[in-house]
């Protein structure tokens, strides 16, 4: 099962996403601003990555252009087998709310559904029954069994972003895109939290990508990838919090 | 203390964000624009009006009255007069109303001597030059049909007199003085012994109006009236004025209500504005600005945008003045604007302020906390306040203890049930929070089968409870008021119809004194909803009581009456004669009496029953009895049975046109009195409707309102929901569903309230009338009407708002706020 232009590292796993040559260019002429400049990268099922970079490198603009959420300038995007950059907004919808999974630095839960109506909102919007199973099996490593009637309001910032992880894995997405998800978050809690994402990679074949500027969140992750300038300058397989304090001392430097 | 930053924010948030209070514009211009085309039509009218009744003295200086108004009293004071020092030329105005071709009314008066009196020009022909000929008024020229160098007959009052057209002359329209008919005549035309008139004086260079009235007043005696053209014109016009005031005050009062929904459009508004800005609120606050402050600023953009919409307001009402009064003709005697549009313009600019005081009041309570909050929480006062429902229900209480009183004391009945009435209607729409939020959720129940996309909808109305009810309580206003006057119309309008049946057992009769001409019954029965006729015969008799009492009446029988006599109206004796109740009452006659008939040389004694079937008979006899007594009696008469569905006044007009035919044919029955009354009511009702749709337009711009700036609010969590998946459509169909769930539930009450107060109001007029039986109705398609416009409203109101909620794209939800 073989694609005769496939590269090399990745050649017996299935791509979850990839990006080829993508560029976004923001603004025109003058003020024109190159915030991605023909970055390709290849993201394998069931793995889990961190994107990072100082600010303005391009990290936040590759994932949501990897996302279907910004139309690249140049470039194509795949998830799975799908070439999103072509699609209309109807299919790209399609796509997001079957496919991708979110979850955001600022939670984002809609504050007139209750935390359980939060989780399936993705299903319902789709129209399907949620997996009992699925669901029961998230809530309950989620803990968040006992809150599932309350409204975001009344859910502390932790409780607010594992409602926000269960809506963005009851869909058993191909892929889940985190932006700077323990931003919001005490050390404690975002520990927690990084965990939880690790097993459900390890343990239920998730894929992770995940935009962090915290090299400890970083460590969690499978592989780091450095952004510098619209480009990937580094790759750091089995990242750990000094190996990627140190790449990123060499950008800046 | 003002502060040039705070004023320099006010003025720029008016700038940089002119979308958000275009609503708060629009209220205001529209209502600012409906009062100020109310005092300036009406006063453009009036003027017209005015200049029409005075445009005969408007030359003169100084106007002479005689003490019994005719111009033959004025002969000698015209001699005196010539010789006062002062007076340059004066002359005798007569006039006469008349006749015009024996059918018409037309006011002839003579043409003046002086170039400076003549006050009409002429659009064809030239002045009448013998007392054999005329000029006509346009509008008499058009009615009767003639041209110049035509014969008419003109009947001043004195007999008929034949005169030549030798002129058509302008005059001046407008919407009350619009069938107006006049004609010139030389002087010789009148009689001035029997016509009136006054003594019209120009004065000289060196003397005032004022003076020269002074002068002549001590010189003419007491026998006359000596006025100063002005004063005259005035008091002429006055007496004229006082309908036209009353007239006006209705109208402005369709344009406070306009306001009052428009007021709580307003609030409404800047209650969502300070919601936005809570975050920025509390910045300024956190940066050190005062909660006087912020408060100034918001009230100085209150300031702001009720100017610019009072300003707007009065300019369309000026164009709208000008195109109305264009079109009834009174704009050729000038466009009056008067001063009264400054009080109103100021009401605008006022209202808009004290709407703003409330929400400015709550801004200030926004703390500098507020600005740090990562995201501001959406959730708002859910728990409703004992304290709102405490007084709303009192209120209403009260007010429905009025109407209870009201319709069981029989005195002043309408004006309790209307105190208690709009007591109660407080009351529903100060309590409005404690019920619209429920029974918009119940109606969220409908749109289950639209699934999340429904429940998202309904969750989102009611998510800010005082919101949604404000703008809800806007709609049930507008919709309250339509359904109260369509009920109350059509309630009367059957109470009133009902009346009439058992008044006038037949729905038409036409008579004539004599043998009915013919065709007549022909053509009364191919009149189109008339179902049955029945021709009657009549004869004269004398009728002599066993009180000696003696009257002439006519004896009626047909064959076939007893198929148009409505039922309910009892039915034809063989053994009895029916006699007018009037007449029998007059007489003295009671069930059961004896009385004589005569007719020439027979005689019979026959037992009386009064009936209002004889009303238009005087008295109705079996038809052998008649044939007995008047062998040879004509056809007098048809009575005829009319479709109780067809349209009353269709039919009306239609007799009508027969009876215009036969001057000697009356006609009379339910039907023609009912046409009166429908026509009325129809005309009032339309009108009515078409005033509070004015309301009704402002409370729909609040329903899009209130959706627009909730867009504006959500517009990071519409963006999370297309990240998610959510189709640009189903984000549409989200917000059409909120603003039906709002309109809907605003017109449901609005339908309910309105029908229970009209059914009220019919109770009232019903009892004040002494209406034997009152009957409600509610027309089902105009109440039908008004919940599709309220539904297609609500759409339509959604679809700026669905737009742009619709563009934001999913990425606005990866930005900071």
């Amino acid at each position: 099962m073989t694609a005769p232009t496939i590269s090399p590292m990745v050649t017996d796993t299935r791509i979850a996403a990839r990006a080829v040559d993508l560029t976004r260019i923001y603004g025109t002429g003058e003020t024109a601003v190159r915030a991605l400049d023909a970055v390709s990268v290849d993201f394998a099922a069931g793995s889990f990555t961190a994107i990072m970079g100082p600010s303005g490198s391009g990290k936040s603009t590759l994932m949501h252009c990897l996302a279907g959420l910004d139309a690249p300038t140049d470039g194509r995007v795949y998830i799975g087998d799908t070439e999103i950059t072509r699609l209309n907004d109807r299919r790209l919808t399609r796509i997001r709310r079957d496919r991708i999974g979110f979850v955001f630095q600022s939670f984002n839960l809609l504050p007139t559904l209750t935390a359980r109506q939060n989780i399936t909102l993705p299903l319902d919007l789709a129209g399907r029954r949620p997996d009992k199973d699925r669901l029961t099996t998230l809530i309950d490593s989620l803990g968040l069994s006992d809150r599932l009637d309350h409204r975001p309001s009344e859910l502390s910032g932790g409780q607010q972003q594992r409602v926000a992880i269960a809506r963005a894995l009851i869909t058993a997405p191909e892929v889940v895109f985190a932006d700077e998800p323990t931003g919001a978050l005490d050390s404690r809690t975002a520990a927690a939290l990084l965990t939880f994402l690790k097993q459900s990679v390890t343990q239920l074949g998730q894929t992770i990508v995940m935009v962090t500027h915290d090299p400890i969140a970083a460590s969690y992750a499978d592989r780091a990838l450095l952004l510098s300038d619209g480009r990937i300058t580094s790759s750091i397989e089995s990242p750990t919090t000094d190996s990627v304090l140190a790449a990123m001392k060499q950008l800046d430097a | 203390m003002p502060s040039t930053a705070m004023l320099t924010l006010a003025g720029s948030q008016v700038r940089r964000h002119p979308g958000r209070i275009v609503a708060v514009l629009l209220a205001v211009m529209i209502s600012v624009g409906y009062l100020t085309a109310t005092l300036g039509f009406m006063a453009t009218e009036t003027h017209a009006v005015a200049s029409a009744i005075t445009a005969r003295t408007a030359g003169a200086d100084v106007v002479v009255e005689a003490e019994d108004g005719i111009a033959g009293s004025l002969q000698k004071p015209l001699d005196l007069a010539r010789r006062t020092p002062g007076v340059q030329a004066a002359e005798i105005s007569y006039q006469a109303h008349g006749l015009i071709n024996r059918t018409t009314q037309i006011s002839v008066e003579s043409l003046p001597h002086a170039p400076r009196l003549i006050w009409s020009t002429l659009t064809q022909g030239r002045w009448p030059s013998d007392d054999h000929q005329i000029a006509l008024g346009q509008t008499a020229a058009r009615q009767q049909n003639v041209g110049v160098g035509d014969t008419v007959t003109v009947d001043p009052g004195s007999g008929p007199r034949k005169l030549v057209v030798t002129g058509i002359t302008d005059e001046t329209r407008s919407l009350f003085s619009g069938q107006s008919q006049t004609g010139f005549v030389v002087p010789g035309f009148f009689k001035p012994a029997e016509t009136g008139g006054d003594l019209l004086i120009i004065g000289g260079r060196g003397t005032t109006p004022d003076r020269l009235a002074a002068d002549l007043s001590q010189r003419l005696g007491k026998d006359v009236t000596v006025q100063t053209a002005d004063a005259y014109g005035q008091q002429r016009v006055r007496s004229l004025a006082q309908g036209a005031d009353v007239f006006r005050n209705l109208l402005l009062i369709f344009g406070a209500i306009a306001l009052l929904v428009g007021t709580i459009l307003i609030v409404n508004t800047f209650l969502i504005l300070l919601a936005q800005r809570r975050r920025q609120v509390g910045l300024l606050r956190a940066v050190g600005a005062t909660g006087g402050q912020v408060r100034r600023s918001m009230l100085t953009e209150a300031v702001i945008t009720g100017v610019i919409g009072s300003a707007l307001g009065v300019a369309v009402g000026i164009a709208v003045t000008a195109v109305a009064s264009a079109i009834s003709g009174s704009l050729s005697a000038g466009l009056i604007i008067p001063g009264t549009v400054v009080p109103a313009a100021l009401v605008g600019v006022l209202v808009t302020v004290l709407a703003a005081l409330g929400p400015a009041g709550r801004a200030t309570q926004v703390s500098p906390l507020d600005a740090l909050r990562p995201v501001v929480d959406a959730a708002s006062d859910r728990r409703i306040s004992v304290l709102t429902a405490i007084p709303s229900l009192l209120v209403a209480a009260a007010g429905a203890g009025l109407i209870g009183y009201g319709l069981r004391a029989g005195n002043h009945a309408l004006l309790l049930c209307v105190a208690g009435s709009a007591m109660l209607a407080v009351g529903i729409l100060i309590g409005v929070k404690l019920y619209f939020p429920t029974l918009v959720r119940l109606l969220g129940l409908a749109t289950r089968p639209l699934g999340p996309v429904g429940r998202l909808a309904t969750s989102n109305t009611v998510r800010n409870p005082g919101r949604a009810a404000a703008t809800g309580a806007a709609l049930m206003l507008a919709t309250g008021l339509i359904v109260t006057l369509q009920v109350g119309a059509a309630s009367v309008k059957e109470s009133t119809n009902l009346m009439f049946d058992q008044h006038y057992p037949v729905d038409v009769t036409v008579s004539s004194a004599t043998k009915l001409p013919s065709g007549v019954a022909r053509r009364v029965a191919d009149v189109p909803g008339i179902t049955a006729t029945a021709p009657v015969r009549s004869a004269m008799v004398s009728v002599a009581t066993a009180k000696r009492q003696k009257a002439q009446l006519r004896m009626t029988a047909g064959n076939t009456i007893g198929s148009v006599i409505n039922r309910g109206a009892g039915t034809l004796p063989s053994d009895r004669v029916l006699m007018d109740a009037f007449i029998a009452g007059s007489l003295d006659i009671h069930d059961g009496d004896r009385v004589t008939v005569r007719h020439g040389s027979w005689s019979r004694e026959v037992t009386v029953q009064p009936s209002r079937i004889a009303a238009d008979g005087a008295l109705v006899v079996p038809p052998d009895l008649l044939a007995a007594a008047a062998p040879d009696a004509p056809i007098t008469g048809v009575w005829a049975k009319a479709d109780p569905n067809a349209g009353v006044v269709e039919i009306n007009s239609a007799l009508t046109k027969i009876t215009k035919d036969h001057p000697q044919l009356v006609l009379s029955g339910s039907l023609t009195n009912k046409a009166s009354y429908v026509k009325l009511l129809d005309t009032l009702l339309t009108v009515a409707t078409v005033l509070l749709g004015v309301a009704v337009l402002i409370a729909l711009i609040g329903v899009g309102n209130t959706l627009g700036l909730s867009v504006i609010e959500r517009s990071r969590e519409s963006a999370l929901l297309r990240a998610l998946g959510l189709q640009r459509g189903q984000l549409r169909l989200m917000l059409g569903i909120e603003a039906v769930l709002l309109a809907v539930a605003g017109a449901v009450v609005g339908v309910g309230a309105g029908g229970f107060f009209g059914w009220i109001g019919t109770a009232a007029i019903g009892r004040e009338l002494d209406y034997p039986t009152v009957v409600f109705a509610m027309s089902v398609p105009q109440t039908v009407l008004v919940g599709v416009v309220a539904i297609v409203a609500g759409v339509l109101a959604s679809i700026l708002p669905g737009r742009r909620a619709a563009r934001s794209a999913p990425i606005e939800v990866l930005a900071e706020a």
